[in-house]
């Protein structure tokens, strides 16, 4: 959190995470060169520069379409969240195996003439008002470009120092880089695809990825419908019966139009916070309460339900919203309260007295 | 996520997968015309 930088705060998990990715990588490379061996074979056998070649440009799109894929399978599968902890360091490898795949393929077809491979590379075909011979790598390029600047950016350092909300605009050019790898595929590998396989299999990752967003989309969209009635000045907003949360978990509503909120019941009682947490704006009631704080999904930051702050010595802070009981039902005013703004829990036991007095 | 940001993803995603579709569609076309135009031509034979 916010005491302090390292490089890479190592952690068993992270190392075992590294580590089956990298053996991931090692063994789709390996299968990559021994199926090339078995199915180009003859005339038709490629060089093993070629096979590496391709092996890393394959490798690097399914590593993008598997960082594309991670945060709306979290969203609709609880089970994934662990994949999503360290997202980022799954991004910098993508850069790495798309840098060696770049490199290899500027060498190969730009680095035996005399002029620089790089400027080969941007001057030799220009032909960009034809689709049959466009230049792909230009647009292999773009995606490069993005990954190198998202890994660049990926430490906590950055996202500080940029401010969430940038740093995740900055980190939505993923999309573009996603379009562009398409693109490049589309106008290079598939141009001298004879079987027209290339174009299914790009095809169904396009579609499966989108499908999966617009899944998770559809399924929070009630979230964001959430009914509210205004009494004495403020406006309230129905949560639902109070034994319907469950103990250190909460409850995620929004007013049409307004910021979710996410409504916790813990040991005192109720709170409520914004749901969204001040690291990278991960969706903070899909976590739970741990050790008195509620504990984001996604990076394990902590703030304590009563004010919105982070325990000692951290000093984040969220907003907060108050909470009330009437007639068994848990209500949440929509007005967000200052970051760290200290507020009563909402009891059960408080509302049957109040009952008791009127 | 904040709901700006949520709904810029939401976007993103609506217009993606058609123009991305959209583009595989046409180079495949392309590939398709370029193949035709390759593949050689059987010649008859003129009758004796």
């Amino acid at each position: 959190m916010s005491v302090g930088y390292v490089a890479v705060q190592w952690s068993p998990h992270k190392r075992r995470y590294d580590a089956a990715a990298a053996a991931a990588v090692v063994v789709f490379l390996g299968s990559w060169v021994v199926a090339g061996k078995l199915m180009w074979r003859g005339n038709h056998a490629l060089s093993d520069e070629v096979l590496i070649l391709r092996g890393l440009g394959a490798c690097a799109a399914v590593l993008l379409h598997v960082i594309l894929a991670i945060g709306p399978l979290a969203r609709l599968d609880r089970r994934f969240l662990p994949v999503l902890y360290n997202r980022r360091h799954l991004g910098v490898m993508t850069f790495l195996v798309a840098l060696t795949h770049a490199l290899l393929a500027i060498g190969y077809y730009h680095g035996f003439g005399v002029v620089s491979p790089l400027i080969s590379l941007l001057t030799s075909n220009t032909s960009v008002s034809s689709l049959r011979g466009f230049p792909f790598e230009w647009l292999g390029l773009v995606t490069l470009a993005i990954l190198f600047l998202m890994a660049a950016t990926s430490h906590d350092f950055w996202l500080k120092n940029l401010g969430a909300r940038a740093w995740k605009r900055l980190h939505m050019l993923v999309y573009v880089a996603y379009a562009a790898l398409v693109g490049h595929v589309a106008l290079g590998a598939l141009q001298t695809d004879r079987g027209g396989v290339y174009v299914w299999i790009v095809g169904a990752g396009v579609v499966m990825l989108s499908g999966m967003h617009l899944a998770a989309a559809l399924r929070e969209t009630p979230i964001d419908a959430g009914k509210a009635a205004s009494a004495n000045g403020e406006t309230w907003l129905d949560v639902g019966a109070a034994d319907e949360i469950p103990m250190d978990r909460a409850r995620i509503v929004a007013a049409r139009g307004r910021e979710r909120i996410a409504v916790f019941r813990h040991k005192d009682g109720f709170s409520a916070v914004t749901n969204v947490c001040a690291h990278q704006g991960g969706p903070l009631g899909e976590g739970k309460v741990i050790d008195g704080c509620i504990t984001c999904p996604w990076h394990g930051w902590q703030y304590r339900p009563g004010d919105g702050c982070s325990p000692p010595p951290f000093t984040e802070k969220i907003a907060t919203h108050a909470v009330r009981i009437t007639r068994g039902r848990v209500e949440v005013s929509v007005r967000a309260m200052p970051p760290g703004t200290a507020l009563p829990p909402a009891r059960v036991l408080d509302a049957v007295e109040e009952r008791r007095n009127d | 996520m904040t709901r700006d940001l949520r709904h810029a993803h939401r976007r993103a995603w609506l217009v993606l997968p058609i123009a991305l579709i959209a583009l595989l569609m046409v180079a495949d076309a392309t590939r398709r015309r370029a193949e035709r135009a390759i593949r050689p031509v059987s010649v008859q034979e003129p009758s004796p």
